[in-house]
């Protein structure tokens, strides 16, 4: 743990904020929206990993403008669903990643993910990683993962988001609860 | 597992290309050598040298074909692959070539042919099992374009080039000085210049045929409208596809639950493996094609 110190939170994961962005040129080049749902998605653990789930859900319940359900999945992970606009999901994750940071873990924090619609070629997911600071694309189709559209989103917003250029690392998150 | 099946590299059927052609260019130059040796002029070395090299540019596909044991195949063996060729020269404005295909498991295509009406485009099995329609289609699109710009003609003509210099070198030294003067230096120095103008020709041969293949993917691409289709069967025949990975991130990161190596050491294996820069460099330049075109 200790040698894991210096690898914490540095720039306040401004790049999740780049979604912004991003959101518009997907809006334009791939008539690809956002589907108003976005998820914070964190492995479960024991002691005060309790109280950073309530201090979490006690900023949602207090946020009006964002709904939210928790799910939890067979691997053991808890859910934060959040419903809202692109902004209120970006503000959201960010709070509760703090929060949960704050409380000590930080490397509990899987993956922030957002869902988007395309017209043409269905649901496909950004999802970011948190250790990384980088997005990732991923599009599933059955069990199967649309790799070719992968590839086109990767190129059309690598200019405009930390996009993780190893391919090997685009880890799927199959079942997504949204 | 079975994903790793794809990683033997598709060396062999250029190597033999390669190899044949070398072979051919070799015996030319020693026979061309001993007939300057012997006091043949200059000219007549010349017509000799043109004369083989049309002989090859002619034969150059019936020399493709035996050296690569492609088989031309008819509409009733394999109606998909025809179907699709059919589909493609009728959008270009081409006249069909032959089709062929090369009994391997290795993913591969090539065109070859003198002109248009001549051409052959060859792929081989291993390359139809894996790719899908739309990619086998992409894939056929690029070797269209290479029969479209002439490539073969382009790449003869650029050997033409080289091969000339070649014997202009050769013959200068042997002619001007090589007998009248000290034998041993004068071939040294034959050697040596002859050495580098073939290394510059190869070079330049290199580039243009570098240059050839981001044409075709991108007159191929063009012709299909989707540039992506290319750019995924290029992933899957380098092999590039078995980099994505399907394992859960969720279970991968339970396997290494400290995360010393930050999962997997990806970095270091993707350089080890990843000795095909130029396939890199053709899917990226076709995905912003296909991003330019939404």
């Amino acid at each position: 743990m200790i040698l894991r110190r210096g690898r914490g939170r540095k720039d306040k994961d401004v790049s999740l904020f780049a979604l912004t962005q991003a959101h518009i040129t997907l809006d334009v080049k791939l008539n690809a929206r956002f589907t108003g749902s976005a998820a914070l998605c964190v492995k479960e653990s024991t002691g005060v990993f309790d109280s950073a789930v309530e201090d979490a859900k006690g900023f949602l319940e207090a946020s009006s403008d964002v709904s939210y359900r928790v799910e939890r999945d067979r691997y053991g992970y808890m859910w934060f669903i959040i419903g809202s606009g692109i902004e209120g999901a970006m503000a959201a994750l960010d709070a509760i990643a703090d929060t949960f940071t704050e409380h000590g873990f930080r490397e509990q924090i899987l993956a922030g993910v957002f869902a988007f619609n395309s017209e043409r070629r269905g649901r496909f997911y950004l999802i970011y990683n948190y250790r990384s600071n980088r997005f990732y694309p991923f599009a599933p189709s059955s069990r199967d993962r649309d790799v070719e559209f992968e590839m086109l989103i990767y190129s059309l917003l690598k200019d405009e988001l930390p996009m993780e250029k190893d391919r090997a690392r685009w880890y799927p998150i199959w079942d997504i609860p949204f | 597992m079975q994903r790793y099946e794809w990683k033997k590299r598709d060396v062999g059927i250029t190597m033999r290309l390669v190899l044949c052609f070398a072979v051919l260019s070799i015996l030319y130059l020693i026979f061309l050598s001993v007939l300057a040796y012997v006091g043949v002029g200059m000219v007549p070395l010349i017509f000799l040298g043109a004369f083989f090299i049309i002989m090859q540019y002619l034969l150059s596909d019936r020399i493709v074909l035996w050296s690569t044991g492609a088989k031309i195949v008819s509409e009733q063996q394999y109606p998909r692959l025809h179907a699709i060729v059919d589909r493609l020269v009728a959008r270009a404005g081409l006249p069909k070539p032959r089709v062929a295909v090369m009994y391997t498991d290795v993913p591969n295509a090539f065109a070859t042919g003198k002109g248009r009406r001549s051409s052959v485009v060859a792929v081989t099995t291993g390359l139809m099992r894996l790719l899908n329609d739309e990619e086998l289609e992409g894939v056929i699109a690029h070797e269209l374009a290479h029969i479209k710009n002439r490539d073969v003609l382009a790449i003869t003509l650029a050997s033409i080039f080289s091969t000339i210099a070649w014997y202009m070198m050769h013959y200068g030294w042997y002619g001007a000085y090589g007998r009248s003067r000290d034998q041993a230096g004068g071939l040294i120095l034959a050697i040596i210049i002859a050495a580098i103008t073939w290394f510059v020709s190869f070079l330049i041969i290199r580039a243009i045929s570098r240059y050839r293949e981001f044409i075709a993917d991108r007159d191929g691409a063009l012709l299909t409208g989707k540039p992506s289709r290319l750019a995924s069967a290029l992933m899957k025949i380098s092999g590039m596809m078995n980099r994505i990975p399907s394992r859960d991130l969720r279970e991968v990161e339970s396997m290494n639950a400290f995360f010393i190596i930050p999962a997997l050491s990806g970095d270091t294996l993707s350089r080890l493996f990843s000795t095909h820069p130029p396939v890199e460099e053709r899917i990226r330049r076709l995905m912003e094609m296909e991003a330019t075109m939404h």
